[in-house]
């Protein structure tokens, strides 16, 4: 084992603003270092100045690699070392296929053009070794963000790497994928291959690291040997006081009252014919969390999407809303009759990532923030800084823009857009994905706080430990269809796995209709 | 954290302070005449119209090609109202009611675009391409390809005339006083450290400049231009729509991200239209302004003028992908713009050789803007 990366001492603000405070890191040749801290406490940052995106003159301190000192201009230099990073966002073409994204910035040219053949092969070699069900061939836009995620990994082991970063890969992967990925890894970690792993899912972290370094306030906290620790120490270190139980109690019984019924949903995109989500019925009660589980695909996004309003859907079927035959023909109407959505993707279509911390939160309820007709947004100020402060938001000015805060914050001013609004039915896709243990448990108590004040709530979510600790009851989506609802003791990952798993016979396989 | 000063938002308006000094010294002095200024703010106001109009399109994520035609095609139907229907010998009421016709062809232009480009999901590029040729040859056919003169006098006055010299002075002393109380309450501001001193000042010093000289010009010629009179009102309107109403943030929100804004409830097709109305409204409000300037209507009247108003806004500092801008930014833009013409007029610059001028001007000052930025 010897070492490939060493930092000395690195420090970056941003305008004022101290991301990283001296931290020191290692990282040894045939080792997982997993890298865990709270939301912003510059875990990203600390892997962008190592892989190129900062370059040398806007930070300070050193590192080095294999002993010699680095001075990267841009992540090509950093490449060229062999220094790879998959970032926390994804970072791919929409109209490409997944060949040429995996190939954009190293394209062979065989006599001045483009040498599709070859790519297409390489690629599928790569995606063979990753065991995905797409092709070189497809194109990126008819991929599943988990899809998506894959061909992003896909591009980094498709060159020439000694150091793999992964920041928070496996926030949008199915349990499946997150084992292939881990194989892959190990096969890297048995290459010689250092890996620093980002993650806030501490199960995997148990699984695939043998080290751990914690950062907290842009310093390290703790660094060692991953065996050396427990949860409940890790915990400590990272939030800085101690969490019991993650899961805060169940409410016991719901009053039976229900608030949202939907009865034969059908919905199916504009674009294609296949039937994203077929004969779907359900009710959620007044103050119940609801859960909705399934595979990548199963239609969970989009039968919430379909459900608000979204115009990519046609739909068919009823709702009812306290009883009442309600429309929910676009986003405003579902809005005015008390809905509200927080998407699984904010960058692409929940937040206005240029826009202040202050007008996300403001802009789902505008009409309502008016005095004869008016703006009057410093009326409502005192609304907004609270929401701030009850979902402990970490930021500096909510003047600034979304994006100069941490992944995990942008969630949460996701969120806090939508409770701006009052809503009485609240629909979370994913709403904790790549959100910090302590976050994570502010906001299930939040969510408790809520179906307490009377809320109904509907989780998809591809984490099952939270989907069966949070919720009262969970309907299991698969193939767009509903294949059973688990309520009580019922309600377990195992369960949950059998009724969303697609029963095979033979290898016909029932994907595509 | 103390506000420092924030050259990004002031670089066009130093920009043009240092084109103005380029031009005092270039023409002995001819440039900075009062008369000669004067005339300056009406040869710009019906571009900084259009920019105003513009930037609303180009803040949602569109662009409009269509309105030089607009401009012409209002401009004409102004023309045969004027002369054809006889509506110039009806004094006032017949110029109110040009000037009515003209801005309800505008809006009529802008609805079709609105409307088109909403329900068709085609790009705006396309579809104001096609209607630019459309309002354009309609323009041709109405007007014979003739020029259609002249205009009533009330007409020529709404363009050419001035507001006494009394009530502007009594105007200009009420914008005076306003200004020196919203120093005051920077002053404030600044005492609470919130800004620097360099800040405040630099501020203040700027801010003061681009309304003394204006107001020099008008106080020692004669008096406001009613088309500055008629700019100042849009403006006003625009910066209200714009910062005022919740259409004004869903503006910015439909250009910033489309789909986020109709997830987040917000009827983009709604605001598309709107603001290709208020697009047509005012390349219609233009086209009667420009005829009554030249006191006639010709069908080639409107030509290269959104090229114009799409220069004015991009200077200005508006994201042509839309989401961010100013509206204060593009009428500096056009000032810009207006400016070195007038000065290659002054010079006595070939016109052939002033659209080469111009065009690396536009060129150098998006350019120098975008650098600004990114630093
Ligand atoms: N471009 C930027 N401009 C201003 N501040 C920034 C910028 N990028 C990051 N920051 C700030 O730096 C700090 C560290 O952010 P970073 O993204 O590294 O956190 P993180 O540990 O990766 O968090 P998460 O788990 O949420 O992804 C945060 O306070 C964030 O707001
Ligand atoms: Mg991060």
């Amino acid at each position: 084992m010897s070492i490939l990366l060493k930092t000395k001492k690195i420090f970056k603000s941003f305008g004022g603003i101290s991301a990283l405070r001296g931290v020191d890191l290692e990282l040894y040749s045939s080792e997982v270092l997993g890298l865990l801290g709270e939301n912003g406490a510059g875990k990203s940052t600390l892997m962008k100045v190592m892989s190129g995106v900062y370059p040398k003159d806007e930070f300070e301190g050193e590192f080095s690699f294999q002993g010699q000192n680095c001075h990267f201009k841009s992540v090509k230099d950093a490449e060229a070392l062999g220094i790879i990073i998959v970032h926390q966002e994804l970072n791919l073409f929409q109209e490409l296929t997944v060949a040429e994204n995996i190939f954009i910035s190293h394209f062979p040219i065989k006599s001045g053009m483009l040498d599709v053949k070859s790519i297409e092969k390489k690629s599928n070699a790569i995606l063979k070794i990753l065991g995905v069900d797409f092709d070189a061939q497809t194109k990126l836009s008819d991929l599943t963000t988990g899809g998506q995620q894959m061909v992003e990994i896909a591009k980094a082991i498709s060159k020439d790497v000694k150091v793999l970063i992964l920041d928070e890969p496996t926030s949008s992967l199915s349990n499946l994928e997150i084992q292939k990925l881990f194989w892959v890894m190990r096969d890297l970690k048995k290459r010689g291959v250092g890996l620093i792993y980002i993650s806030h899912k501490l199960d995997e972290v148990d699984q695939i690291c043998d080290k751990i370094l914690i950062m907290r306030d842009g310093q390290s906290i703790y660094a060692g040997e991953k065996s050396s620790i427990n949860r409940q120490e890790l915990i400590a270190h990272m939030v800085g006081r101690n969490i019991n139980d993650l899961y805060p109690l169940k409410r016991k019984k719901r009053n039976p009252q229900t608030v949202l019924s939907v009865k034969n949903w059908n919905a199916y995109k504009f674009s294609e014919k296949r039937l994203r989500v077929k004969d779907f019925s359900f009710s959620a009660y007044k103050g119940e969390v609801l859960g909705i589980a399934g595979l990548m695909g199963a239609g969970r996004t989009d039968l919430l999407l379909s459900l608000f309003g979204h115009h990519n859907y046609k739909t068919s079927g009823d709702i009812f809303f306290n009883e009442k035959k309600i429309e929910n023909k676009n986003p405003w109407q579902a809005v005015n009759n008390g809905f509200a959505l927080v998407t699984e993707d904010r960058k692409k279509n929940g937040l206005h990532l240029d826009f202040s911390i202050e007008d996300n939160i403001a802009l789902a309820s505008l009409p309502h923030l008016t005095v004869k007709g008016c703006l009057t947004l410093s009326h409502y100020q005192n609304r907004i800084l609270n929401l701030i402060s009850k979902l402990k938001i970490k930021l500096s000015s909510p003047e600034l823009p979304v994006k100069t805060l941490s992944g995990g914050n942008q969630q949460k001013v996701a969120i806090a857009k939508w409770l701006m609004t009052s809503p009485q039915v609240l629909f979370l896709d994913e709403p904790t994905r790549g959100i910090d243990v302590g976050a994570k448990f502010e906001i299930y108590s939040l969510i408790n706080q809520l179906i307490d004040e009377g809320l109904c709530v509907v989780i998809a979510s591809s984490d099952l430990p939270e989907v069966v600790g949070l919720c009262n009851r969970v309907l299991v989506m698969r193939e767009g269809q509903l294949a059973g609802m688990l309520e009580g003791a019922e309600n377990s990952d195992h369960n949950i796995m059998n009724l969303a798993f697609v029963p095979t016979q033979g290898n016909h396989h029932e994907k595509n209709i | 954290m103390k506000k420092t000063f924030d050259f990004k938002k002031f670089s066009t308006l130093i920009a043009l302070f240092i084109l103005f000094i380029i031009l005092a010294i270039a023409t002995k002095g001819d440039f900075l005449i009062p008369r000669n200024l004067t005339n300056l703010s009406l040869q710009i106001s019906i571009n900084a119209l259009c920019a105003v109009g513009m930037t609303f399109v180009i803040l949602t994520g569109g662009i409009d090609l269509s309105i030089g035609s607009i401009v012409a095609l209002s401009g004409i139907i102004v023309g045969l109202s004027q002369v054809n229907l006889g509506w110039g010998e009806w004094g006032g009421l017949g110029s109110f009611m040009s000037l009515l016709l003209a801005i309800l062809v505008g809006l009529l232009v802008g609805l079709i675009n609105g409307l088109l480009i909403t329900f068709f999901k085609i790009p705006p590029f396309v579809i104001t391409l096609g209607m630019m040729v459309i309002a354009g040859g309609l323009a041709l056919i109405a007007s014979n390809s003739s020029a259609i003169s002249p205009m009533s006098d009330t007409f020529k006055n709404i363009a050419k005339g001035f507001l006494p010299l009394g009530p502007s002075s009594f105007l200009m002393l009420a914008i005076s006083v306003l200004t020196l109380y919203f120093f005051y309450k920077k002053f404030l501001q600044h005492k609470e450290k919130k800004t620097t001193t360099s800040a405040y000042l630099s501020e203040t010093v700027l801010i003061s400049i681009s309304i003394i000289i204006p107001f020099y010009a008008y106080s020692s010629d004669r008096g406001i231009p009613i088309a500055v009179l008629i700019l100042s009102f849009v403006v006003l309107a625009a910066l209200f729509i714009l910062h005022k109403l919740p259409l004004g943030r869903y503006i910015f929100a439909v250009g910033g991200n489309e789909e986020a804004a109709h997830l987040s409830g917000i009827n983009v097709n709604k605001v598309k239209i709107l603001a290709y109305l208020f697009m047509g409204l005012i390349a219609g409000l233009s086209g009667a302004l420009l005829t009554s300037r030249l006191n006639s209507a010709a069908p080639t009247a409107g030509a290269l003028m959104e090229l114009d108003a799409i220069a004015a806004v991009v200077i200005g500092g508006t994201s042509l992908s839309g989401g961010s801008g100013s509206i204060v930014g593009s009428l500096i833009g056009a000032t810009f713009i207006g400016t070195v013409n007038n000065g290659m007029d002054l010079l006595g610059i070939d016109s052939n050789f002033q659209m080469v001028i111009k065009g690396f001007i536009i060129i150098v000052a998006v350019w120098s803007d975008s650098r600004t930025k990114y630093k």
